[in-house]
């Protein structure tokens, strides 16, 4: 009778440490907030945007790229990192593709091929091969793109995506 | 085991469980609530602040039309009618401006008619404090060389360019246009005959890695022309405008020359105001009043005044009744135009004194409260924007004033 109940009791005491167990667990699973990303990644976006379109005017992105042939001068995606490094906050770190965009047209159908034009990366944060740390971006607190239709002074059409995310978290 | 003591201990373990249970439910809701409420404050800062870049207001032309004040504004923005996206009118933004120097605007809306517009200001009180900070996007700073004996102006100056994050601009093109202002007597009459033509010189230059770079001018000196009649004085100017990579800023520099006169642009008027310095005399100051415009493509512009006053009283400016003068301007000014200048005599000596719209290099600190008492409840975002072909760089500082 007497080992009954001290059994009792420690099963007692090992499901009530169970349930505060699954609580605590319970709590931390849903207390991670997910409304800060969303509300970061609006703003982000729009300093992507913002930073784009402010290079674009006055035919900044044909002086950064290209000489006065139109021939991409030996390298751009350098300059164009040294330009936006120096453009946003220290605490923003971003990946730029810029793309060529052609249409195509087989007779059948009509479409726009994309063709990534930068050989560098285009990146504050690298691995060690040399490429974009995607590591980074997915540790960040908050990721964000925007993308930016260019015209060239030569009638070249570029789409220029810009990644960008806050380190240190939302 | 006594089942009584069971019982108590089971009861005990139970009460335990639950109560555990409760707190931290109740714990974990607020916690959201708490991040929620605080995160909030973002989201208003960003709409904030696209109500103000992306909208014009209404009437649309409220910044140039002076009838439009605080009583009347139906709606507030800064957008220009005529640009793209983040183009800002200059007209409205000008409209923001509450003093310079000595000189208090008096077509001034001030916070509480925009916070009434956006909502964030009601009987009496803010729900949120703002303080929206407008920077050029790139800072000029010149350094004058040493004065020529030949010229007795500097031939040579350092330029120091900087972004609005205060990172040295290397290979940013500094383009400068150093001209030199002359009043002659063509008819060799009196004062009143007496008019002004400019003619000037150009420079460019790179920024080296730390930013700097040094303009000569040394064997090609803007000069007044050869054949000019009775010379009677000449004022040099110089004008640089910096760009990197479709960033834009520019700056004015006059030379030589100090006044007692302060200026301010609203619209299609300049406003003219005695402003007494320590160490000049307060004399009067007689102006030309032909306006020299300066624009964000760097031309030079001639825009004559009207002087609805009989004889010279109304170009005259001084520490009594006619403290204060406002000149209508003939033509309208485009928001190309960043700064407008009056050639001003005190005594024998000319000077040239510039208004720039925006201002330079701060071109508006527009708050709600005179300090911001939001510690870290408040967030801050920014945008890059334009005026003409210039840059800004325009922040938004927001914070709760109820938590």
């Amino acid at each position: 009778m007497k080992d009954r109940g001290i059994a009792a009791i420690i099963e007692a005491v090992v499901s009530s440490l169970l349930l505060i167990a699954a609580f605590s667990v319970g709590f931390y699973l849903l207390s991670t907030p997910t409304i800060s990303h969303q509300r970061y990644s609006e703003d982000l976006t729009k300093v992507g945007y913002n930073l784009l379109s402010a290079l674009a005017e006055n035919d900044g992105f044909d002086k950064l790229m290209f000489d006065s042939y139109g021939k991409f001068t030996v390298g751009w995606e350098q300059q164009l990192k040294v330009v936006i490094v120096s453009l946003l906050p220290s605490n923003i770190i971003f990946n730029v593709t810029v793309y060529n965009a052609t249409l195509i047209n087989d007779n059948i159908t009509n479409f726009v091929e994309l063709k990534i034009l930068n050989t560098a990366t285009v990146s504050n944060v690298l691995d060690e091969s040399g490429h974009s740390n995607e590591a980074a971006f997915l540790k960040a607190g908050d990721n964000a793109e925007a993308s930016y239709i260019y015209t060239t002074k030569h009638l070249q059409i570029l789409v220029i995506s810009i990644k960008l995310a806050t380190l240190g978290g939302a | 085991m006594n089942p009584v003591y069971e019982y108590i201990a089971a009861i005990s373990i139970i009460t335990l469980v639950v109560g555990f249970s409760l707190y931290q439910l109740n714990s974990m809701s607020s916690y959201q609530l708490t991040v929620a409420h605080e995160e909030q404050l973002q989201p208003v800062a960003v709409r904030l602040l696209d109500k103000i870049l992306l909208t014009k207001g209404y009437p649309e032309d409220w910044g140039s039309d002076i009838y439009i004040n605080e009583s009347n504004l139906v709606d507030f923005g800064l957008s220009s009618q005529l640009g793209g996206m983040y183009q800002v009118s200059v007209d409205n933004l000008m409209r923001l401006v509450n003093i310079t120097g000595n000189l208090v605007n008096p077509l001034y809306i001030p916070p509480t008619t925009m916070g009434n517009l956006t909502g964030i200001y009601d009987n009496n009180s803010w729900s949120y404090g703002f303080r929206l900070l407008v920077k050029n996007s790139l800072n000029i700073s010149i350094t004058d060389g040493p004065i020529s004996e030949k010229y007795n102006t500097p031939t040579n100056f350092t330029v120091d360019v900087t972004n609005y994050l205060g990172r040295s601009m290397s290979n940013a093109e500094v383009d400068a246009f150093y001209f030199v202002v002359y009043v002659y007597n063509p008819t060799g009459g009196g004062k009143e005959d007496e008019v002004f033509d400019y003619s000037g010189v150009r420079a460019m230059n790179i920024t080296n890695w730390q930013g700097k770079t040094i303009l000569h001018f040394e064997g090609k000196m803007p000069e007044v022309p050869t054949g000019i009649k009775n010379l009677v004085a000449q004022v040099y100017c110089l004008f640089i405008t910096v760009n990197y990579y479709g960033l834009q800023s520019q700056q004015i520099e006059p030379l030589g020359g100090d006044t007692t006169v302060s200026l301010l642009i609203q619209g299609q008027y300049l406003i003219a105001n005695f402003q007494n310095i320590s160490g000049i005399p307060n004399g009067a100051s007689h102006l030309k009043i032909t306006a020299i415009e300066l624009t964000s493509s760097q031309q030079l512009i001639l825009n004559p005044a009207d002087n609805e006053t009989n004889g010279e009283s109304g170009k005259l400016i001084n520490k009594g009744n006619k403290n204060l003068q406002v000149y209508h301007l003939e033509n309208p000014l485009s928001d190309d135009v960043i700064a407008a200048g009056l050639i001003i005599r005190r005594g024998q000596k000319y000077t040239i004194v510039f208004a720039s719209r925006p201002l330079i290099p701060v071109a508006l600190d527009y708050r709600s409260h005179s300090y911001a008492y939001a510690g870290i409840n408040s967030d801050t975002v920014s945008r890059l924007i334009k005026i003409g072909r210039n840059s800004y760089y325009a922040e938004l500082t927001l914070w709760r004033m109820v938590e």
